[in-house]
């Protein structure tokens, strides 16, 4: 894999993964809790627990200077020993400079391409304290009226306070790029960065339960809740809430289904929460400060504190507001049990730009609570436990869930790309793909050759009069051609064979994106979502007679996403070198059924020429995955007794070993989310999909046993 | 009653060790309130600096070239390119607006975009030394900044005007729902400019006179409204749009630069090359101010290497070879130097002032649209490198070479022109020879560096 014919690595991530020196991120975690409960009476009792934790996280860069033959540079002449030019045929045999076909052979230069001092020629270490103390109390008294009638109150309240401190350095220009040390790196000066935040919470509580009979459930909820994020006089909210439950199962006219239903339940609830997961200092104008690019009379750049943000002085917590409702069914003592909830849960006043601020303002629109969001869901969940009198156990649990989240207020935008009132999150606007182009598509001229024409009004609209086009010929059945001069990106990309055919979906006399705005999209349509939709697991087990076996299946019922670089988008820059297997498909005049339009260098875009976003080439990212198969085997408890053990299980495991996916064969982990690695929650390898860490297939054989 | 002592130990767990505990705030950052900031001269310093690389911005920084001179001003009559020249532009401001603070411009307008983010900046500084920090400082700090921000608000106008025309006119920070300061209406360019005015007459008789070296101060200020004010009543007066206004600016023009010239504290003693292709203008005497260049402090630029000789140019034309004089002081047309109607590369650089020789490259170079090269910002030390790798002073963005801000030399033909213009045009005082001595002839009688007296330059006749 990845290697060229002289046995040498070419250029690529697998190159540079396999190259690279490890880093690490070691994480110590320490908690500390002290914890009482005081009963002070039978029916009145006070819990307190306090938690310190001290996380501290290191994370290690040990970089390098990649060498490799470089697909990024051009190829060299390949000469023999003798300093004679080689020559090849187009099968790769070395031929002799006369031969019929015989061209001259090419090596990619080996070359340390990694400029010195430029990443990843460095050495980076990053440390990270998180200090947080969690303080809960509360005190619940229990009030039984008689049989039926049962209270139960309790008032307390949380309190949270966090630290995090951190710091870097990072040191370029390694001299040792075997063994990266500080003391080996020689770039200056040290690059050192390092900051901390603080943030707290409060929060009381008081809540009533009431259930009558054990058939009717009441509960009501009040918080009173502080956060440190916002101005002080808005640091306090109330937030109610209440839910109730009915077992119809106790109800007397059940009593006919009593020997096959246990439980039969129904749920409702409604309630309201502050969010206030946004920095905590969005209601303040802070300061930037730095070395300006000025060098004083010194010789230092001067220090410099830059400008303050406009701010909206009373910004306020995002309220969510959910509700739900739900049902618990359980029959056959509880071996068959099922669960279903609907939801809804609305952001209320969430945080988003400020509209309608012209450039006279002189700094970007200030955040505040303008915005809402809406998510309508589902869960389900089906658990199935059976043992036969056989000894033989088996079992089955399923969940399946959906959700979706809407943008009810943003802005006034209505552009189809930006966060339009209504839109559904991760929805993907394209176009709908026909199929591609054909040599018998074109008008062709005396000598059978393509016409590049000069568009005029006859066959486009205004707008694109005199952009150039191949001649496309007349429909058999008199049809106008339609042109698709407003996807040509490129000054020298014509639509002509092998091409992709884009649907005229509003079946103007073009292929184009109107204005782009829900009015007039011309020929996008929404093609798909890339929210993960259908979630489900399940696992199936059976044990035995010490022998367990299970399997644990995960997967998604519906994804899609439009891919960035090279290894989801055919052409995507030829400079990148390698590609994907499966893009050899692609259209040629002896491969006119291809799945890949023709060849064609996007330079670095993933949404150019043939390659607009479209739906036949939009990622299905969609899949079922093995998580999990364990085999295992409980040694007996008799042949134990004589090493002092109290159990002992042998066990053999594979992770991630079968996926099914509709990715045709194209080198990309369906549960890979763009940008994200290990190390990275955004912009790792500038988006490009599919070139994160995947998830590891793994085997491993493993004892377990207890003393 | 057996319960209240529990009742007060819940109460107090509860309601105890929280008073201050939702009372956090940034722990790393300035905080631009009361307490937070603006607490002390030291403070002020710090927010003017980040004014600085925006309006002084000399040769800008690694690859930016815009204000940079001949470089960035590509949008000019002096010089031809053999592309297409871009459109002059007529867009609406909003297509063309930015909020954001950086040297950034567009070419074509030889200024700012429709950017209020200096506006506002200036005019925060104003209100915070005013409303926050005045009682921490002296009175003399309080003036000297209170004309430095002015001097920034005024320095911002100028340019917007001079792009724009009218503008907006804001004197204070406002805030987002400010719907009437928002929707502004432009304001003439008249009114703008009579802020500007007014701020610049309170810079003129406020800002310190030495607030220490590379520091702005009241020379700096002066020859740079010197600049501005020359252009403005220039403008007015030209386009006829106020006759009274016109003389008002100019004006303050000529005094401005007369603040500069009769301090006596910088002369013409550096040539010419020196000026703009030194490492080092400290300690120049005819420089006020200067952008320092040093590669180990990662503040460079690639001006100098647009002057290589090796990397493409938009040459000089016929224009400006033509304006410049002979080296007898006439223009060619009357000028009796044997060869001053030769425009032969070799000839013009024996025949012209020397000005022109310290700026052309003697030959003509196939890098340059025109074939005559400018090399004023390299120096002489880049004529070895022509076809082959410069050291990487002259080349890439690592050029090191220091930028003159504002110079003597500007400030005197300010000071001449605007004199001029008052003669002619308002009634002034006439021109005297004397004033010609001290500034047009004062230049001319600039030393020659080393290798431009070598080639034997004819003693300039005045």
């Amino acid at each position: 894999m990845g290697n060229d014919q002289n046995g040498d690595a070419i250029r690529s991530p697998w190159s540079e993964a396999m190259a690279a020196n490890t880093a690490n991120i070691v994480q110590n975690y320490l908690n500390t809790s002290v914890g009482a409960t005081l009963n002070f009476t039978q029916n009145w009792k006070f819990d307190i627990d306090y938690t310190f934790s001290n996380q501290e996280e290191m994370w290690k860069r040990p970089g390098t200077r990649y060498t490799a033959r470089n697909s990024w540079s051009g190829p060299v002449a390949k000469a023999d020993s003798n300093g004679q030019p080689v020559y090849v045929d187009s099968t790769g045999n070395v031929v002799s400079s006369s031969a019929q076909g015989a061209m001259r052979a090419f090596n990619l230069s080996l070359d340390t391409y990694t400029g010195l001092g430029s990443n990843p020629d460095h050495i980076f270490r990053q440390v990270t304290n998180y200090y947080s103390t969690t303080l809960n109390a509360f005190t619940t008294y229990n009030l039984d009226l008689n049989n039926d009638n049962h209270f139960k109150f309790i008032l307390g309240l949380n309190r949270v306070a966090a630290t995090t401190e951190w710091q870097s350095q990072q040191q370029n220009q390694l001299t040792d790029i075997n063994n990266p040390q500080f003391n080996f790196a020689v770039g200056t000066p040290p690059i050192i960065f390092g900051n901390k935040f603080w943030e707290s919470q409060l929060g009381y509580f008081g809540r009533i339960n009431y259930a009558f009979a054990n058939k009717y459930l009441l509960e009501g909820n009040l918080r009173y809740d502080g956060s440190s994020k916002f101005p002080s006089r808005l640091w306090w909210r109330w937030y109610p809430s209440v839910s109730a439950g009915w077992v119809i199962s106790q109800e007397k006219f059940m009593d006919w289904s009593k020997n096959f239903l246990d439980v039969f339940k129904l749920r409702a609830s409604w309630g309201s929460i502050g969010d206030q997961t946004v920095p905590n200092t969005l209601y303040m104008p802070l300061m930037s400060s730095g070395l300006s690019g000025w060098i004083g009379a010194s010789g230092n750049k001067v220090p410099f504190v830059g400008t303050p943000p406009a701010t909206v002085a009373d910004i306020t917590w995002q309220d969510i507001e959910s509700k739900n409702i739900g049902v618990d069914l359980g029959f056959f003592n509880n071996q068959f049990n099922v669960t279903f909830d609907l939801y809804q849960r609305n952001t209320k006043n969430m945080i988003v730009p400020m509209e309608g601020i012209p450039l006279a303002f002189g700094v970007s629109a200030p955040p505040g609570n303008f915005g809402s969001l809406r998510t309508n869901g589902w869960e389900f969940t089906l658990d199935y436990n059976h043992r036969f009198e056989s000894g033989l156990g088996i079992n089955f649990r399923g969940n399946l869930s959906n959700a979706i989240t809407t943008i009810s207020q943003y802005g006034s935008s209505s552009l189809v790309n930006s966060n339009y009132n209504g839109k559904t999150f991760g929805e993907i606007w394209g176009y709908r793909t026909d199929r591609l182009y054909q040599m018998s598509d074109f008008d062709l001229d005396a000598n059978g050759k393509l016409q590049l024409i000069t568009l005029t009004a006859n066959e486009v609209p205004a707008k694109y009069v005199g952009q150039k086009s191949i001649q496309i010929k007349t429909g058999a059945n008199g049809e106008s051609p339609v042109y698709q001069t407003f996807l040509q990106n490129s000054a020298n990309f014509f639509f002509g064979p092998g091409d992709v055919k884009f649907k005229n979906l509003n079946a103007d006399s073009v292929i184009d994106a109107g204005a782009s705005s829900l009015a007039s999209h011309g020929d996008l349509e929404k093609i798909g979502n890339s929210t993960p939709r259908y979630e489900y697991g399940f696992r199936i087990g059976a044990d035995y007679k010490g022998i367990d076996f299970s399997l644990f299946f995960q997967g998604v019922g519906s994804r899609q996403i439009w891919g960035d670089g090279f290894l989801a988008i055919p052409g995507y820059n030829s400079a990148d070198g390698a590609m994907p297997e499966s893009f050899a498909d692609y259209w040629r005049p002896d491969n006119t059924g291809a799945f890949y339009p023709a060849a064609y260098n996007n330079l670095a875009s993933n949404a150019a020429n043939n390659m607009q976003v479209q739906d036949r080439y939009l990622l299905n990212m969609a899949y079922l995955r093995l998580k999990n198969m364990t085999l295992g085997y409980s040694i007996p408890q008799q042949a134990l007794k004589k090493i002092g053990s109290s159990s002992a299980r042998i066990y053999f495991s594979l992770e991630n070993f079968i996926t099914w996916d509709h990715l045709r064969g194209l080198p990309i982990d369906p549960e890979y989310i763009n940008g994200y690695s290990m190390f990275n929650s955004s912009n790792y390898n500038l988006g490009r999909t599919g070139m994160g860490i995947p998830a590891f297939k793994s085997v491993s054989v493993g004892l377990q046993i207890n003393f | 009653m057996k319960h209240i002592f529990k009742i007060v130990i819940i109460a107090a767990i509860f309601f105890s060790c929280n008073k201050n505990l939702l009372d956090r705030p940034p722990l790393t950052s300035y905080v631009d309130n009361q307490t937070g900031y603006w607490r002390n001269e030291d403070d002020i310093r710090m927010f003017a600096n980040g004014f600085y690389t925006n309006y002084f911005v000399g040769y800008n920084q690694a690859w930016g070239t815009d204000y940079a001179p001949v470089t960035g001003y590509t949008f000019q009559d002096d010089i031809t390119g053999t592309n297409v020249q871009s459109n002059f532009e007529s867009t609406i401001p909003s297509s063309r607006g930015s909020n954001s603070e950086s040297a950034a411009w567009m070419a074509q307008y030889a200024g700012p975009t429709w950017n209020f983010a200096w506006v506002r900046k200036a005019n925060l500084f104003l209100n915070r030394i005013d409303s926050v920090a005045k009682p921490k400082i002296s009175d003399d700090a309080y003036k000297h900044w209170m004309a430095v921000a002015r001097f920034f608000r005024g320095f911002e106008y100028s340019r917007l005007v001079s792009v724009f025309g009218d503008v907006p006119y804001y004197d204070r920070v406002f805030k987002e729902t400010e719907l009437d300061a928002l929707y502004k209406d432009r304001d003439a360019r008249t009114l703008v400019m009579d802020k500007v005015y007014e701020d610049f007459q309170y810079v003129l008789a406020n800002m310190r006179l030495n607030d220490g070296a590379q520091y702005l101060n009241r020379y700096i200020a002066a020859g740079i409204i010197s600049r501005l004010m020359l252009f403005e009543g220039t403008f007015e007066y030209y386009n006829n749009i106020d006759q009274t206004r016109a003389q008002k600016y100019l004006q303050m023009a000529a005094d401005a630069a007369q603040l500069v010239i009769t301090s006596n504290k910088w002369n013409f003693g550096s040539d010419f090359k020196s000026l703009f292709a030194s490492e080092n203008l400290a300690g120049n005497p005819e420089v006020l101010m200067y952008r320092a260049y040093d590669a180990t402090q990662q503040v460079t630029h690639a001006v100098g290497s647009y002057s290589n000789g090796n990397e493409s140019q938009t040459g000089a034309n016929l224009v400006l070879i033509k304006s410049f004089i002979v080296n007898d002081g006439n223009v060619w047309q009357n000028s009796m130097v044997p060869n001053a109607n030769s425009f032969s590369i070799g000839d013009l650089v024996k025949t012209r002032d020397p000005r022109f020789e310290a700026t052309f490259i003697d030959r003509p170079i196939g890098a340059s649209s025109s074939l005559l090269y400018s090399f004023k910002h390299a120096s002489r030390d880049v004529l070895n490198f022509i076809g082959i790798t410069p050291p990487i002073i002259w080349g890439s963005n690592t050029n090191t070479n220091d930028a003159p801000i504002i110079r003597l030399g500007e400030v005197v033909l300010n000071w001449i022109e605007a004199k001029a213009e008052l003669a002619e045009r308002f009634g002034g005082t006439a021109i005297s020879q004397g004033d010609i001595d001290k500034s047009i002839n004062a230049i001319r009688k600039r030393p020659l560096d080393g290798t431009a007296a070598q080639r034997a330059f004819k003693k300039r006749q005045i």
